[in-house]
């Protein structure tokens, strides 16, 4: 009796060590290390709250600091500033960056929605339907994804792209540029749009359209990337966690999201449905970046003929080495 | 319970156990059938995306209406499986919803760009119609290849749920099978255990039974099938042993009897044996006072032969002497009475030698009469002569004892009796009739005796001691006054619990013999007080008389020296004599001095024979040389002793051996030494002219000689002075001798501890 009780302790020893061990060699291969990452007070930035909220990324690791900006581009900004290492943006962002010849990689698109974007325009201004929005002035901030999806909202309404005047204006400028008569709309994204809604009350109008499929990416200088493969792996895992969480607790995630975004939350509640929390790397991602890059060259830069291989920003060895399956881009064939 | 019903419910678990992992796999199939059929769902969704994104390619490059049906029917292909299908986990509902907003972007772009050459506002502008359509195409493409992405991700997702599933399946359906066959063992493993116990249980029962044991029990209760069975063998083994109890007693009872009969006539023989025997006389007797029957030792007694007894002429009352027929009538009326008589001694007269027979005898009712008995007797002629002849020796003994002033007594500590002879009553100057016990006794001692006595009788009656007493002490003379000493001697008497029973033992007036000792014992302190007196006597006479014996001696010769020739012949002679004489008296006062001296010698230590011996040959070196004598030892001991008086011992011997030689042959002399005992035994052996046996003991006294002072010069001090030293050391001296072979001079001297030959 007394031997069959050791085997079965040993067994049970046996397989806890079995359990444990990939986590005890994987913590022992790279110690603990502090990343900071700029993040846009999107809602699509729900993945990066949920890790850091819900303690992910330090299960991993990884000690993180969240830089908190209002648009992708901000974010990008730190990351060009060396003021952070990783930045939340729009695919928009990411594709002027491209255009820019930035060493700028995705490593992982972790939200896609068509419901992000809105205008708004003031009834008081005389637009009560999207045809009105032509010869009127619209605010966006330029090279954002505000930018691209004025352009395709005009481009599914058919209102001439070469009538309406774009003002370049950040989201916190928009209020007031509505008020004081500088801009008759706004093309922007939440939680901008639910503050004007607020701000505005029923004097907006708003007309949305699902016209634009914006991926939500976390990007870093690919020289970074390249030099930390293992913390892009523990980040990218964390951040797979952090969307198994979000899925299986939709409620939650949204509170999170809300205090963090700034965003409302009943609102947020009652359009999280419109957010797809996916954390993959896809050729779609490539097809749209390409589409975007058509109309990025065409109005800022009009002479240029190549359009960049955008499967070059893209970084897939950590979500590949973390979970093949959500890599899904067609490779540069090896010569 | 019974073990039927246990193994029924063992094997039930089986198909419980085929049961649950059927249901398992049955649920798992249908769910695995609906992942399938969902998952398919997925793959028909990603291949309308695929066809439709074909019909836009071909609608950009033909312009056909076909392909335009065709898209819009590959959509509503596309809705319907959308909308046929539901996932209960909001990851696929999430990809699900994405498709069906996917399809609703697809058909608004798709009939815009359709739409589009039909708008009037591009006839005239072809240029932005072409980039408007280029757009429009590219985003109906994009959006197909999300809704693409999104159902090859479902589709993915279901397959890897489907995996999972069956992958829990089997490890659910491998658990409880696992379980059902630890369940199984645990719940067989006791019942076979408990069967197997049983079983053996039972086989040794059975085993026992069949072996005749009977009182054995299976000794164990339950309900089930063996229990039943263990119960049926009890019950069948107090059957058995009620018959076999019952065959028992019978086989019992007819032993008893036949033993009883057995007994009878054992009893019966041996009554035969002692009545033919003849060991006691035994004799049937009539109430009348007739005997009619006897048997031969009986007959012997009453001198007539069986015959006549049984004639029953023969009665008591003509045999017994008339004194005793009172106690024949006693001893009937006892009978009478109880229906025996206890034993009781008379007289027979012999018919045939008329001389009386001692007898003692006894008698009693035959069973069931009243009107005959039996009687025993047993002749008690030898006993009586025995009782006479011990009677006639105690007195003798008596008159013996009290004759020689030995009285006796017997004392019985347990109940404090004292029984003192006459004689011991007169050693304690009692009156005849005066009671004793222990109190009298201490009470008659003398009180400077009485603790000493008590102690030693109380020791002596303790148990593991000797007992025995022996002791003197003084009586005082309770009645008479005399002080007398007794000497008593006694030995005390133990039970087997070693408890003390009796002292014995005899008391003898020794108050002469005590007299005696006390006047020897006076004489002897005067007479060794008078031999310390002569002894100083004799040391301070010589040691005074040597100085003015020196003084005549000196003067005497003086004389001589002076006057010899100057007087005549006659005054030259005296004064010879007078020089010869004072010398003579000097050398004997000497001679006395030294003897006297001998028990003033030095303390005694370790003394070395050996040693002695080379000091005293060293002195009689000259004397050696002189006469050529070979002396030789043997091994000689280390002894507690004088050395000087030893050394002096020796000198006086091996010079006595020189001295006494033959003239014929040099002296040869040997010193030896032998251990006899507790001394050792020195023996000075020589060769020269050796001793009269008649002067062995006279040699050794003081002053005598054997030999004229011519002959051999001397004092006749010599030996008397060795005798003396070695009685100063506790030993003895003699000689053997034979004249004209030599002598043997012995000493003995005592041995202690250690010290030996050295």
């Amino acid at each position: 009796m007394m031997r069959l009780s050791a085997i079965g302790v040993a067994v049970i020893g046996l397989v806890v060590v079995l359990l444990f061990l990939p986590d005890v060699l994987r913590t022992h291969r790279e110690s603990a290390r502090h990343i900071t990452i700029a993040v846009s007070s999107d809602p699509s930035s729900t993945p990066i709250f949920i890790a850091q909220s819900r303690g992910f990324f330090r299960r991993e690791g990884i000690e993180a600091t969240l830089l908190m900006r209002s648009t992708g581009k901000a974010s990008l900004a730190a990351v060009i500033d060396k003021k952070a290492d990783f930045a939340t943006v729009a695919d928009t962002v990411l594709m002027f960056a491209a255009l820019e010849h930035l060493d700028i990689a995705s490593i992982a698109t972790v939200t896609e929605s068509d419901h992000n974007h809105r205008i708004m325009a003031l009834r008081e201004r005389g637009i009560s339907r999207p045809g009105d929005l032509a010869g009127r002035k619209i605010g966006v901030t330029r090279r954002t994804s505000g930018e691209y999806f004025l352009y395709t909202f005009l481009l599914f309404q058919g209102v001439d792209q070469g009538n309406v005047t774009v003002v370049d204006l950040i989201p916190e400028e928009m209020p007031q540029a509505l008020q004081d008569g500088r801009v008759d709309a706004v093309a922007t994204w939440y939680p901008t749009i639910g503050r004007l809604m607020e701000t505005f009350g029923e004097r907006g109008i708003f007309f949305e359209e699902h016209s634009y499929i914006m991926g939500w990416n976390i990007v870093g200088y690919r020289s970074y990337l390249e030099r930390h493969p293992v913390t892009v792996q523990k980040l990218v895992r964390a951040l797979i966690e952090a969307r198994r969480f979000i899925i299986r607790n939709p409620e939650q995630a949204a509170a999170v999201a809300a205090r963090s975004s700034g965003a409302n939350f009943e609102f947020l509640k009652n359009n999280w449905d419109t957010y797809l929390f996916d954390v993959g790397l896809k050729d779609e991602t490539v097809v749209n970046l390409e589409e975007q890059a058509r109309w990025a060259i065409s109005l800022y830069y009009p002479g240029r003929r190549h359009m960049p291989d955008f499967r070059r920003f893209l970084y897939t060895e950590a979500l590949q080495e973390v979970d093949p399956a959500a890599v899904n881009v067609v490779t540069e064939r090896k010569r | 319970m019974k073990i039927s019903r246990k193994l029924h419910i063992v094997s039930f678990l089986p198909l419980l156990t085929a049961g649950v992992v059927l249901l398992l796999i049955g649920s798992s199939m249908h769910r695995a059938s609906e992942l399938e059929k969902k998952s398919g769902i997925s793959l028909a969704m990603f291949k309308a995306a695929f066809e439709m994104n074909h019909r836009v390619n071909y609608y950009i490059l033909y312009r056909e209406q076909r392909s335009i049906d065709e898209w819009f029917s590959l959509h509503d292909y596309l809705n319907s499986l959308a909308s046929g299908i539901r996932f209960n986990e909001p990851e696929q509902d999430a990809f699900l919803a994405k498709i069906r907003d996917d399809s609703v972007e697809m058909k608004k772009l798709f009939t815009l760009l359709t739409d589009l050459p039909r708008s009037s506002r591009w006839r005239n502008d072809r240029a932005n119609f072409e980039e408007v359509e280029s757009r429009l195409t590219n985003q109906l493409l994009i959006r197909t290849r999300y809704l693409s992405s999104h159902a090859l991700r479902l589709y993915e997702i279901s397959s890897r749920d489907r995996a999972e599933m069956n992958s829990r399946t089997d490890i659910l359906a491998l658990i409880m099978i696992l379980l059902s066959a630890l369940v199984m063992v645990i719940t067989l493993l006791p019942v076979n255990r408990y069967i197997a116990l049983t079983l053996r249980k039972l086989t040794v029962g059975a085993g026992r039974l069949g072996s005749g044991d009977l009182d054995h029990r299976m000794g164990f209760r339950s309900d089930d099938e063996l229990g039943q069975l263990a119960h049926a063998f009890d019950t069948m083994a107090e059957h058995l042993q009620l018959i076999t109890v019952s065959r028992d007693e019978l086989t019992r009872e007819m032993a008893e009897r036949t033993q009883a009969e057995m007994a009878l006539r054992a009893s019966e023989a041996r009554f035969r044996w002692l009545y033919e025997s003849g060991l006691i006389g035994m004799a049937f007797w009539r109430m009348d006072g007739a005997f009619i029957e006897g048997n031969l030792s009986f007959c012997r007694l009453l001198g007539v032969d069986e015959d006549e007894l049984r004639t029953g002429g023969i009665k008591w009352h003509d045999l017994t002497p008339p004194e005793l027929k009172l106690r024949d009538d006693a001893a009937l009326e006892q009978i009478m009475a109880w229906g025996y008589c206890e034993p009781y001694e008379k007289e027979f007269i012999n018919r045939r030698t008329g001389s009386r027979i001692p007898v003692i005898i006894s008698g009693a009712l035959l069973a069931g009469s009243r009107t005959e008995g039996v009687a025993f007797a047993i002749d008690l002629t030898e006993r009586k002569r025995a009782e006479e002849a011990l009677r006639l020796s105690e007195a003798t003994l008596k008159l013996a004892t009290e004759s020689t002033g030995v009285g006796t007594f017997d004392y019985y500590p347990a109940t404090d009796i004292l029984v003192w002879s006459e004689m011991t009553r007169r050693h304690f100057g009692l009156l005849p009739d005066f009671p004793v016990d222990y109190r009298t006794f201490i009470a008659g001692l003398h009180p400077e005796d009485r603790e000493r006595v008590e102690t030693m009788i109380a020791d002596a009656i303790k148990a593991h001691h000797e007992g025995i007493l022996d002791t003197e002490f003084r009586t005082i003379g309770i009645h008479d006054g005399r002080e007398r000493w007794i000497a008593a001697r006694g030995q005390v008497l133990f039970d087997e619990r070693d408890e003390p029973v009796r002292l014995i033992g005899t008391m003898l007036d020794v108050t002469d013999r005590k007299r005696n000792e006390e006047f020897l014992k006076q004489a002897m302190r005067e007479l060794e007080q008078s031999n310390r007196e002569l002894e100083q006597f004799a040391y301070v006479a010589s040691h005074d008389l040597q100085e003015p014996l020196r003084m005549v001696a000196s003067f005497v010769q003086l004389l001589a020296r002076k006057y010899h020739g100057r007087l005549d012949e006659k005054a030259d002679e005296y004064i010879d004599y007078a020089v010869e004489g004072a010398l003579r008296m000097q050398k004997l006062i000497d001679g006395l001095l030294a003897y006297s001296r001998i028990n003033r010698g030095a303390p005694f230590h370790r003394v070395s024979i050996n040693e002695v011996f080379a000091e005293a040959v060293i002195h009689l070196d000259a004397a050696i040389r002189d006469t050529g004598a070979i002396v030789t030892r043997g091994d000689l001991p280390v002894v507690w002793g004088d050395e000087v008086q030893l050394v002096q011992l020796l000198q006086n011997l091996i010079g006595n051996a020189i001295k006494y030689r033959q003239q014929e042959h040099p002296p040869v002399i040997h010193v030896a030494a032998e251990r006899k005992g507790l001394e050792w035994i020195c023996s000075v052996r020589d060769n020269g002219i050796g001793i009269d046996p008649e002067f062995f003991e006279r040699i050794f006294l003081i002053f005598q000689r054997l030999h004229s002072r011519g002959a051999y010069p001397g004092t006749g001090m010599g030996l008397a002075l060795c005798k003396r030293i070695i009685e100063r050391h506790g030993g003895r001296m003699w000689v053997e001798s034979t004249p004209g072979e030599g002598s043997t001079f012995y000493f003995s001297i005592p041995s202690t501890g250690d010290i030996g030959l050295y």
